[in-house]
């Protein structure tokens, strides 16, 4: 029996435009489970980042609910998110978004200042672990814009992790690199997962979505799909691939 | 129609930078307009006042039977004279005004033509001049500010051992002496009581024949031939080489100098404020080419654009120039409608030190050329700040090859935990110094001037600065109604009362002020009674020798005089040659006078005593100093304690001035601060909502942004401070030598740097922390890529 950390209940969010109303998601009911590496994909304009962005609390819903420990984060006051978002919440966008003028290190280690919990000594220990695991060891006092696309967004998941966050968001993560990034990337988050973080992301890109246990596939603002996978593993990939290109052919992705 | 319509967006897009400098602008063009107004509408209404009362080249005060026809005749014969006239007056030294005595000479007369009256608040003059009834005075408003007189107060008059009361029942506007500058006054009494006293005067002399100590004076007007080039000082000294009619004189004053003493106040206040401004202006055009430079930077991208679309460099200049250029002008205008109507009252403040209520004119010639100036200065600075547009490359800039530009920093100051927010304040800063360079400098000059004003504000409770700059100081003055000999024994009782109280610190005793001629151009004489009293001295040696005199450095200046130099010094019939051995500050007359000791006076001149200081250790004691001399000594002289060092008009005037600079700097640290939140804020939007997705509250990220100005304001108001350190006695110095102090003592403290910091510093920190406001409404979503 899996345990649900995050459920939204009849998530809604419309824009008004030219004096009607835009429905980006409709009514989205959906749980997400401890240590799932769960994965939104969808067509593009479908409401996959909206709904990231709302079950994150980054964004607040038109109507419905998003309850995180007993709390429904549509009514939270910002200081409560903020909160959040420090401590149990860890956020990895598409385009990195990592502070230009703080250096590699400086940036994961911000996060961890910040968090009350951490002591300074246990915040250095932490950003020094991460920049071992991550690879990042070499550039850490480099700044962003001196390291490649791919060391950069692994800084920024080392960034969302430093605090380890009961919910890891990731949005696009792979959108912006190459192969070689793709895949590092990628296989950091698997072993994130098996270390037993919980994952929500968004993706339209395949090889990304082979790495999740759970699918779901978004449709004009609705969960219409829903498929389990078993642990990741690199020899079970072809056949994961096949699997999945099937159950998303159904769904006339 | 590009252009326009490029300029709107802009206009739109940079609201902030456009908002800031409409209202620097406007501020700048405010104070201008009401400095310069106010400045020649008090010029002109003196100049105007004195046409109108007939005031000639130079004004003599001759003890009327030392006048004789022959030297009259000299003197209306001249062939650079082209009239004389005579005003018969009766000198009174011993006057008491509502219970303070009278420091100067007063000169009653009657009432003249063309005299006006105040009314009774004081801000127009009456149609007509009341009659004067016996019993009742006129005085003018410079002696009711430095007396702070009121109508129906009481002036006693000793006059020739009798007492004479006088109720004050207006007060006049009196073009000539009327400034509270002015230590000779004039004062308006009845056609009656003049006969009284000029009757009194006569049988006094025939009492006492072999005297000579008749109190009739002649003001004496003689003024220049039109055709005669000659300055006023010139005029007066030609006469005077011609026909020894100053060294005759009680006193004398050129119609320039009676202008400049009556508008020297209000010149000097406006002249601190021009140069403010002018610093304003300095200030304004700092921020908006530092403006325009980040915002070529920042705007890259667009730019790259723009020269992708066809634009030429010419036509993207326009654009940028033309925003701020169209800010200006519509400051200008709108700072410019209310000095008009603040000009009426401003113009109102000087009128207790002139004494001549100003007309209400704008001077709109000379603000706008100022004001056309500034735009045109600020034209070819952004001219030449956007020559860099021609290096944009269009591919380049569209694929944001700009970036790394805006983080060179090179000081690594580690982010840390405990102070997290000053550290990333710190790392914002340093990674970013170019952006804050224009709000350090402009921080900078407005410490400059903060602290400047501190430095003169400090003087006005600092005696040891007034000594510095030559002024005689003391805590009790005690002034003789007839001068003592010097070897009185009184001197010696005085003494000893004093020191049964406190003892005495310094002392000093002089003769009163006399007009000596040097060389034939006439100068106070401060006659002291021992050459070690002479203080202030910037140059040489104190006078050793009865041969020897110390001339201040304006005097030497204006005459061509310096240490070792030979000169003559003539007092009515007699002459002898002195050298000077010095050159020393004191603010009499403007700074143009010497001193001399009783000794060396002694070959011109039978000197006494008339005034002797006293600088007693516990000032606690000096009232009752006071009282116990005045109960002893009375009949003879009047005993002072000196409670103000300063008049109260004056220090007024400071701390309103200080109050001024202050209010503009903190109204230009909210702008500053409100145009740079704003570029920072359009910058650092993406940073702030990855600082919010972090766990970053608003409050903790306006705490940043407000930390980051805070350094801003450190750093510029230590380089202000600096800078006023160094410049500020100077600046002073060249100011205020209009007023005699030719070294401004400078007195450094530590509310002095402080103040100025403190202020900064706060505002910076409390006006960031508001500007940065709109940081509340950054969403994290914002970083989604859709």
């Amino acid at each position: 029996m899996k345990n649900i950390i995050l459920s939204a209940k009849k998530l809604s969010k419309s824009f008004a435009h030219n004096g009607g109303q835009i429905h980006i998601l409709s009514q989205i009911d959906f749980d997400l489970y401890q240590n799932d590496f769960t994965v939104i994909m969808g067509t593009s304009g479908s409401g996959k980042s909206t709904l990231l962005y709302a079950l994150s609390g980054m964004d607040r819903a038109t109507a419905g609910q998003v309850i995180y420990n007993d709390n429904n984060l549509v009514t939270m006051n910002e200081n409560s998110l903020a909160k959040l978002r420090c401590n149990d919440f860890g956020f990895v966008f598409q385009s990195m978004h990592l502070i230009s003028n703080l250096t590699i290190y400086e940036n994961i280690a911000v996060a961890g200042y910040l968090n009350k919990n951490n002591t300074s000594k246990s915040t250095c220990m932490r950003a020094d672990d991460l920049i071992s695991k991550m690879g990042l060891y070499s550039i850490k006092t480099h700044l962003p814009s001196q390291v490649s696309g791919g060391e950069q967004q692994r800084c920024a998941i080392a960034r969302a992790v430093i605090n380890t966050p009961k919910i890891l968001f990731a949005d696009e993560p792979t959108g912006a690199l190459n192969r070689k990034n793709t895949n590092d990337v990628l296989d950091l988050l698997t072993n994130l997962n098996k270390s037993g973080q919980s994952i929500l992301m968004v993706t339209h890109d395949i090889r990304a979505a082979l790495r999740s246990t759970r699918l779901l596939y978004l449709d004009d603002g609705k969960i219409i799909g829903e498929l389990e996978l078993p642990e990741y593993k690199p020899e079970d990939e072809k056949r994961r691939e096949v699997q999945v290109n099937a159950w998303l052919n159904s769904l006339e992705w | 129609m590009e252009i326009l319509t490029l300029l709107k967006a802009n206009i739109h897009y940079k609201k902030g930078s456009f908002r800031s400098i409409i209202i620097l602008m406007s501020i700048i063009s405010m104070a201008l307009t009401l400095i310069l107004s106010v400045q020649d509408n008090i010029k002109e209404s003196i100049i105007a006042a004195q046409e109108r009362v007939n005031t000639g080249t130079v004004l003599c005060m001759i003890n009327k039977n030392r006048l004789s026809d022959k030297l009259y005749a000299s003197i209306k014969n001249h062939n650079l004279v082209n009239s004389t006239r005579k005003v018969e007056t009766i000198v009174a030294e011993n006057v008491n005004l509502n219970g303070k005595d009278s420091s100067n000479s007063v000169f009653l007369q009657e009432l003249r033509e063309d005299y006006k009256l105040f009314n009774e608040k004081g801000t127009a003059y009456y149609d007509k001049v009341k009659e004067l009834n016996s019993g009742e005075l006129y005085i003018s408003k410079g002696m009711q500010s430095n007396y702070s007189l009121e109508i129906g107060n009481t002036i006693t008059i000793n006059f020739l051992d009798q007492v004479y009361k006088f109720k004050v029942s207006g007060i006049i506007e009196d073009p000539e002496l009327g400034a509270s500058v002015i230590g000779w006054k004039n004062i308006f009494i009845s056609h009656e009581d003049y006969l009284k006293l000029k009757t009194q005067d006569a049988l006094y002399s025939l009492s006492k024949p072999g005297e000579n100590k008749s109190a009739l004076v002649d003001q004496l007007y003689i003024y220049k031939m039109d055709e005669c080039y000659l300055t006023d000082g010139r005029f007066a000294r030609q006469i005077n080489l011609d026909t020894g009619i100053l060294d005759m004189c009680y006193g004398t004053i050129t119609k320039e100098t009676l202008i400049n003493y009556t508008y020297l106040f209000p010149k000097i206040i406006c002249l601190i404020l021009t140069v403010f401004v002018v610093f304003l202006m300095i200030v304004v055009l700092v921020i908006m080419c530092h403006s325009v430079s980040t915002g070529i930077e920042m705007e890259y991208t667009a730019i790259g654009i723009m020269k992708s679309l066809g634009f030429s460099k010419g036509k993207i200049r326009i654009v940028l120039a033309s925003q701020y250029v169209l800010a200006q002008i519509i400051g200008a205008v709108t700072g410019i409608l209310p000095a008009i109507i603040l000009c009426r009252f401003l113009s109102q403040v000087f009128v207790p030190i002139t004494g001549i209520i100003p007309t209400n004119s704008v001077a709109a010639g000379k603000c706008s050329f100022f004001i056309i100036g500034m735009i045109l200065i600020s034209v070819l600075c952004m001219y030449v700040i956007t020559g860099k547009i021609a290096k944009v490359s269009p591919v380049i800039a569209i694929s944001g090859g700009n970036n790394e530009i805006y983080f060179d920093s090179r000081i690594k100051a580690p982010v840390s935990k405990k102070i997290l927010l000053p550290s990333l304040a710190f790392r914002q800063f340093t990674s970013n110094k170019r952006q804050y360079a224009g709000a350090i400098v402009s921080v900078s000059i407005l410490a400059f001037f903060m602290t400047t004003m501190m430095v003169l504000a400090n003087v006005i409770t600092a005696t040891s600065a007034w000594e510095s700059m030559g002024v005689l100081y003391s805590d009790i003055d005690c002034k003789f109604i007839q001068n003592i000999d010097r070897d009185d024994k009184i001197v010696e009782e005085i003494k000893s009362i004093v020191e049964e109280y406190s003892a005495v610190e310094d002392y000093f005793y002089l003769d009163s002020h006399m007009y000596f001629s040097i060389n034939g151009e006439q100068l106070m004489a401060t006659i002291y009674g021992e050459p070690e009293q002479i203080k202030a001295l910037t140059k040489g040696r104190i006078p050793i020798y009865d041969n020897e005199i110390v001339i201040t450095e304006i005097a030497a200046d204006n005459m061509g005089l310096n240490v070792g130099d030979r000169v003559t010094v003539a007092y009515g019939d007699k002459k002898a040659e002195y050298i000077i051995s010095g050159l020393n500050q004191y603010m009499n007359d403007a700074g143009k006078n010497f001193s001399i000791s009783m000794d060396a006076a002694e070959k011109i001149y039978s000197a006494k005593i008339f005034w002797i200081a006293y600088t007693i250790e516990d000032r606690s004691k000096g009232k009752a100093i006071e009282e116990a001399l005045n109960e002893r000594y009375g009949d003879k002289m009047n005993a002072l304690f000196t409670e103000e060092l300063m008049d109260k008009e004056y220090s007024m005037a400071i701390k309103f001035m200080t109050l001024i600079v202050y209010v503009f700097s903190i109204v230009f640290s909210v702008v500053v601060v409100y145009m740079f939140c704003c570029k920072a804020f359009i910058r650092e939007r993406r940073d702030i909502g990855i600082f919010k997705a972090l766990g970053f509250t608003s409050l903790k990220l306006r705490l940043q942004f407000a930390f980051r100005f805070s350094i801003v304001a450190v750093i510029g108001s230590v380089i202000g401070v600096a800078l006023a350190a160094v410049f500020s006695g100077k600046l002073l110095s060249s100011i205020l030598r209009l007023i005699g102090i030719s070294s401004f003592k400078v007195i450094f403290n530590i509310r002095t740097f402080m103040v100025p910091t403190a202020v900064i510093c706060i505002c910076f920190f409390m006006f960031s922390l508001w500007a940065t406001k709109k940081i509340k409404k950054v969403e994290v979503k914002e970083l989604v890529v859709e």
